[in-house]
């Protein structure tokens, strides 16, 4: 079939009332690997939540299809057994609920009743996914991020994405927090999934990431819309120049004063 | 209103019958109690007969329950009739003895009437008093001294759909350093909702050095009205170990009682509650510290679903001499919906100085913030908060040293999350 395609088309969001995305638009394909970059608040983890049905966030205009499915009509666990996966900045702590439990749970809710992942074939899979990102076979048996340090989180949902092999994946400053050491284990397991079925949304403040996960387009966004696209060159710009330039040069009309 | 007939059992010793006669006063002199939460009055309990069916019935009780290949001993009680009672040979032969209450009470008049009613006052309420009057049969358990029973005693009390009133009697005593785990069951055909009132009461003595494990279930048929009371006493080092879940009935008002008598005396104590519909939970946990260097350890969590009702009262008593003790308590309870209430009452009375003690009760709607994260990975709504019910239970069932007992309340929790489905509250 087709690589997957996950269209974004002028998109408003509000939260509480407060409208954080005005207009955003975006297009990911299998294969390519998109940079989302702008200063905090700006509504890039708005974004993110929003794609994956978040209940908090309300669209209030434009539309976000998957392989031109409408995704807004969906559910979020039907979105993502549609194929979408959002790494998430804060995953919560699930009490009682073993991470091996919680990812068969996944993976049968995407097969039939009748035919539930062979136990065997699961354990191998899991082991394997969690070699590649060094995780300690025993996290397994762990309750879902209860008790696990912030890199552990971190990795914890990239090994579910390397479980669950989404069409189009969200990582939400999936790099935050973590020492240079984890950004590189968490990137070198981003980097094992990538393939023309996968299209990959990596959100991030800093360049640190993409270092290791060599984006093909980088996008930035400031209040709530994408004010500037480009390869990525633009990555490391922003690096050497910072927000500010964003800031005085591509939005003045937004930001009336100079910081 | 319907009034028993007295009942005397044939060969029944006269201090038994002197008794019974004295609790068949208290029952008709006690008011219908007030429960400050459990409205009993408005239950109308009065109109159904309290009348034991006269004859015992094995046929009613479903094939599976009848024997127990894995237990050291089994009985079954079908309308508060034994209809089976059996010892394993290995049992037996250590000298543990198992048998029918009625049997024991002319067989073995001595012990039975020493132990018979000591924990349990009978005028705990009019229901202690109908059970203490109307008893027909029950269990009785000794356990010698320095005998460890390997395999466990399973008790089950089947309330059929010909019961109206069935007041069981359990009776323990483990010598000392004796060991044994018992397993009661109450259970009854799911799909019988005729009102019947369960009055039962458990008495454990646990001698010193002893370790015993009581764990009870309560999966009663819709109609059932029930008071399950239980009380232990842990002599010098001695350990009780209670596991006690409720499912069923419509109404049950239960608990359990440790007196922690002598030093060094233990105490464990896990709930576990799955509440819908209409159902109305109402339960004592109590433990009382009276020797020194006793410790306790109580843990309750349950889920309320539908418009059911729950109050779980803990008490940790410390009385003065009990110094160097630890009590503990936990009470957690998980909404499944804004109908449902409950109450959990955690309290300390403490009259030493030199103790631990620690409480904690909290109550929650599941947490939407979980259930988006796990439907984030695809699982559907119910699916999901199948999973977090199971995992807000889970650790307070796997604290439950017997497998059997976790793997059968798994399958109570497993009956119940399905029953929400059917009624598409997940």
């Amino acid at each position: 079939m087709a690589g997957p395609e996950l269209a974004i088309d002028n998109l408003h969001v509000a939260v509480d009332g407060t409208p954080v995305l005005k207009g955003l638009t975006l297009s990911i394909r299998g294969g390519e690997v998109h940079a989302v970059m702008g200063p905090n608040g700006t509504g890039k983890s708005t974004l993110a939540q929003t794609i994956m049905g978040h209940p908090r966030y309300q669209v209030t205009g434009g539309s976000i299809t998957l392989d031109g499915q409408d995704l807004l009509a969906m559910k979020t666990d039907a979105r993502a057994r549609a194929g979408l996966f959002l790494a998430m900045q804060y995953p919560n702590e699930v009490s009682g609920v073993t991470t091996a439990n919680f990812l068969r749970t996944a993976l049968n809710a995407r097969r039939d009743a009748k035919d539930p992942v062979r136990l065997k074939e699961f354990r191998d899979e899991l082991d394997h996914a969690m070699d590649i990102l060094s995780i300690d076979h025993g996290f397994a048996n762990r309750y879902l991020n209860e008790g696990f340090s912030g890199g552990e989180k971190k990795r914890n949902e990239i090994l579910q994405m390397l479980l669950l092999k989404p069409r189009i994946a969200v990582l939400d400053e999936i790099d935050s927090g973590l020492d240079i050491d984890a950004v590189r284990i968490v990137a070198q397991g981003v980097d094992a999934s990538r393939s023309p079925e996968l299209g990959l949304l990596i959100i991030t403040h800093y360049q640190r990431i993409l270092n290791y996960i060599k984006p093909d387009y980088v996008h930035i966004v400031y209040d709530g819309r994408v004010v500037k696209s480009g390869g990525p060159e633009l990555a490391e710009t922003l690096e050497s120049r910072g927000y500010e330039w964003i800031r005085e040069e591509l939005v003045p009309a937004v930001e009336g004063s100079p910081a | 209103m319907s009034t028993p007939e007295l009942l005397t059992l044939p060969d029944e010793p006269t201090v038994l019958a002197d008794r019974r006669r004295a609790a068949r006063d208290l029952y008709d002199a006690l008011p219908v109690p007030t429960r400050q939460r459990t409205p009993l009055k408005a239950r109308r309990l009065e109109a159904i007969p309290y009348r034991e069916p006269a004859a015992a019935d094995l046929d009613e009780v479903p094939a599976a329950l009848r024997s127990a290949p894995d237990s050291a001993g089994h009985v079954v009680l079908s309308n508060g009739h034994v209809v089976v009672c059996q010892l394993s040979e290995a049992a037996r032969q250590s000298g543990v003895r198992l048998l029918s209450l009625a049997q024991a009470a002319h067989q073995d008049a001595a012990l039975v009437s020493e132990h018979l009613g000591s924990l349990v006052a009978v005028d705990t309420d009019r229901y202690t008093a109908a059970n203490a009057a109307f008893w027909r049969d029950g269990v009785l358990l000794v356990v010698p001294q320095g005998i460890a029973v390997a395999e466990p005693i399973t008790i089950v009390h089947w309330v059929g759909a010909a019961a109206a009133g069935v007041f069981p009697r359990t009776l323990i005593v483990a010598r000392d350093d004796a060991s044994v785990a018992v397993v009661e069951t109450y259970l009854g055909d799911p799909t019988d909702s005729h009102r019947v009132l369960v009055s039962a009461t458990t008495e454990v003595i646990a001698g010193p050095g002893s370790h015993v494990s009581v764990s009870a279930l309560q999966q009663l048929p819709p109609g059932a009205e029930a008071f399950l009371r239980r009380r232990g006493r842990a002599q010098h080092d001695a350990r009780l170990d209670w596991a006690t879940a409720e499912f069923g009935a419509a109404l049950s008002v239960a608990g359990h009682h440790t007196d922690l008598a002598e030093s060094g005396a233990r105490t464990t104590s896990y709930t576990v509650t799955f509440g819908s519909a209409a159902q109305h939970f109402d339960y004592d946990a109590e433990v009382v510290h009276i020797g020194p260097h006793t410790t306790s350890d109580m843990r309750a969590r349950g889920v309320m679903s539908g418009r059911s009702r729950s109050i779980f009262t803990g008490l940790s008593e410390i009385r003065k001499g009990a110094r160097r003790t630890d009590a503990r308590q936990k009470e957690e309870t998980l909404m499944l919906s804004p109908d449902a209430r409950a109450d959990a009452i955690p309290s300390l009375l403490i009259d030493d100085n030199d103790v631990f003690a620690a409480h904690a009760a909290s109550a929650g709607p599941i947490d939407e913030l979980a259930v988006y994260y796990l439907a984030s990975r695809g699982i559907p709504r119910a699916d999901a908060i199948d999973l977090l019910v199971r995992g807000f239970l889970g650790p307070v069932v796997e604290r439950i040293a017997l497998p059997a007992v976790q793997n059968r309340i798994w399958q109570a929790i497993d009956a119940k999350l399905q029953e929400e489905r059917g009624r598409g509250t997940l």
